[in-house]
């Protein structure tokens, strides 16, 4: 049972590919399985070893921060009695934006059939939950005293109190629960198979139990499948609405308001679509180190990277749009105090925040009309970080634009982010690399089922 | 007398098919369960025609997804009509269309967790050990080699014509080994 199987890049180079590019003309079970689980159980390289290193510092750094704040109190943020909503707020809407993504990518393409959706869906759900796991923290930091948050549940306590139904905090908290509940059972369920996979390919009896507690003593019986398809295909249909209300409960959360630039119908299907912009950016880069680290070029090709690229040029293009609609709101509305705010994120304080924020998400993905930008991994990795960084300026000056700029000139005011802001967004990106680097060497990246099933469709394998 | 059982072993997943499907037709009524590295939609296809009923994952899911919208618009309900009603603004206690946001959460978190219960139940999941893992082989089941196992009658009151003339028909139809044992 030791056949050796070629690698994926071997197998390229001596039969070429199926006719879409998907993966190599002949590829038989074996070699797939090889191909996905070798990367788990190979030795950890040097490299990872110090990227583990490295994002285990931003861990450290982000506990620092949540100590230091719980001791002395959010006036170490830059947030003022004006500028109420900082870094905390805005963050919290940039990762959840990305964890909406993995799992919108995820449920959109197994309902549209994608064929190329398997090599990608597992680590895209992976950073959903560990992107919404994270998000879900700013929340709990921002309130200020994170363990009174149980006043936010509805239970019977002593005081008497209900919580607020009409209030658009109290929708978010439970969108946020019941999204970081379900994504976690999708992900999950996903895994079963592929963790059955690994259980019978390990070699030590630890590993071997470890992973057969929790592949649940999956057999592959076509009665599991049935149920397991059943469920997995109902799962991705409820998704889809799901993670559409998340976003716009956050949009919500603005829109519900009174302040100018917030206050817009546009607001929940305009936090959607910025969803999942910056959600497929973060995957396009996160794919590309993925696939050069643990060597799956043969799966995860660059007809994957060229699909989401034009999904991300259509982002841009709706994100462009939206930013329009805005000025042009503004100005047909005939609302002064709207028109000032619009002339103010040109050219107020934050203005070259805002040229830059308009150039990452707007003028970015229009190289993507072009197939070599969309297939070179260099061009692709630049624009997928820029993009994210517009996303997260777009967050940072929705809240800094408005609150420093509202109906008085009494409130006018400005934001400065202090160390501990910056620290505590740098610590949560330590925390989310952290947690993929884990999880990319202790779980299959791919998922493998799916793949062998694709291989069988496209007669790469009998 | 406890029944024998029987197992094959296919290096493809269309022989697997091509043998599931002769022995159903030659062998009425034979129980017999496949584990494979994928679903294969052929295989259900053949189950559902012996009379194999369609998983109640989906139904739980809509009943467990009733039962927390209820239970979730009934939470809302009382607790800002009943038990602490609270004017803000003059606006309706019974505010509906905004408790709707929180009930649709509920309501697609019980199906979710409706039908994983589901899942978890029927497809005998939990159960860490299986009378199918003791056959030499299975880990292959979730790797590159397609299983069939079939139930054959007690020693006692077995035909050795039939039971004959199955492993000569799934040989037939390319499988690579046929074993027996007693379950």
């Amino acid at each position: 049972m030791s056949e050796t199987s070629l690698s994926g890049r071997d197998l390229i180079a001596e039969h070429g590919r199926t006719r879409d590019g998907l993966m190599p003309a002949e590829m038989g079970y074996r070699s797939i399985t090889d191909e996905v689980a070798g990367a788990v159980f190979a030795k950890p390289t040097r490299l990872w070893m110090a990227l583990v290193g490295v994002s285990f510092l931003g861990v450290v750094l982000l506990f620092v921060s949540i100590w230091v704040l719980l001791a002395e109190g959010v006036g170490i943020w830059g947030i003022n009695s004006d500028v109420v909503w900082g870094y905390a707020v805005a963050n919290y809407v940039w990762w959840i934006g990305i964890g909406n993504a993995g799992t919108l990518i995820s449920s959109m393409l197994l309902l549209t059939r994608q064929k190329w959706r398997a090599s990608i869906n597992r680590y895209a759900e992976a950073m959903t939950l560990f992107a919404a796991s994270i998000a879900g923290l700013f929340p709990l930091l921002h309130v200020g005293r994170p363990w009174l948050v149980h006043f936010m549940t509805p239970y019977p306590n002593t005081m008497d109190l209900w919580p607020q139904w009409r209030s658009p905090l109290v929708w978010d908290m439970f969108a946020i629960a019941c999204y970081i509940l379900f994504s976690l059972l999708f992900w999950y369920t996903g895994l079963i198979p592929d963790l059955a996979t690994l259980r019978d390919r390990a070699k030590t009896r630890f590993v071997k139990v470890a992973y057969g507690l929790f592949a649940l003593g999956w057999t592959g019986s076509s009665r599991q499948w049935r149920a397991f398809n059943a469920y997995y295909y109902a799962m991705a249909a409820l998704g889809v609405p799901l993670v559409i209300s998340i976003h716009s409960v956050v949009g919500l959360d603005y829109a519900a308001t009174l302040m100018p630039g917030w206050q817009e119908t546009i607001f929940p299907p305009y936090f959607v679509v910025g969803a999942m912009f910056s959600g497929f950016a973060m995957v396009v880069t996160l794919t590309i180190p993925i696939r050069w680290g643990l060597g799956l070029e043969a799966i995860i090709t660059r007809n994957h990277l060229d699909a989401m690229a034009k999904i991300m040029l259509f982002g841009g293009l709706v994100m462009t749009f939206s930013y329009s609609f805005e000025w042009f709101n503004a100005w047909y509305l005939g609302n002064e105090v709207d028109r000032a705010h619009v002339v103010a994120q040109f050219t107020g304080q934050y203005w070259w925040l805002y040229w830059l924020m308009l150039a990452c998400n707007g003028a970015v993905p229009q190289l993507f009309w072009f197939r070599l930008c969309r297939r070179n991994l260099v061009i692709l990795f630049i624009a997928g970080v820029l993009i994210n960084l517009g996303m997260w300026l777009e967050r940072i000056l929705i809240n800094m634009n408005t609150l420093s700029h509202g109906f008085l000139p009494a409130t006018d005011s400005s934001y400065t982010p202090t160390f501990w802001d910056w620290s505590l967004f740098l610590g949560s990106f330590g925390l989310f690399c952290f947690l993929f680097f884990v999880f990319a060497k202790v779980i299959p990246t791919a998922t493998i089922h799916e793949i062998r099933e694709l291989a069988h469709k496209e007669g790469a394998a009998r | 007398m406890k029944p024998r059982m029987l197992f094959a072993e296919f290096s493809t997943a269309d022989a697997l098919t091509d043998a599931v499907r002769a022995m159903a037709s030659a062998q009425k009524g034979r129980r017999f369960e496949t584990y494979t590295p994928y679903s294969i939609p052929d295989l259900d296809e053949i189950a559902a025609a012996q009379g194999a009923r369609p998983s109640p994952v989906r139904t739980v899911m809509v009943a467990a997804a009733a039962v927390g919208a209820a239970l979730m618009f009934f939470l809302q309900y009382w607790s800002s009509v009943e038990a602490y009603p609270f004017n803000s603004g003059g606006r309706p206690y019974n505010a509906w269309p905004t408790f709707m946001l929180t009930t649709f959460e509920i309501t697609v978190l019980s199906a979710a967790i409706g039908g994983f219960v589901t899942l978890v139940v029927t497809g005998r999941l939990g159960r860490l050990y299986n009378p199918v893992f003791d056959w030499d082989g299975i880990e292959r089941a979730s790797d590159d080699r397609f299983m069939l196992e079939v139930e054959l009658d007690p020693v006692s009151t077995s035909d050795p014509v039939v039971d004959r003339a199955l492993s000569d028909l799934l040989r037939h139809h390319g499988a690579l080994t046929v074993r027996e044992r007693v379950a």
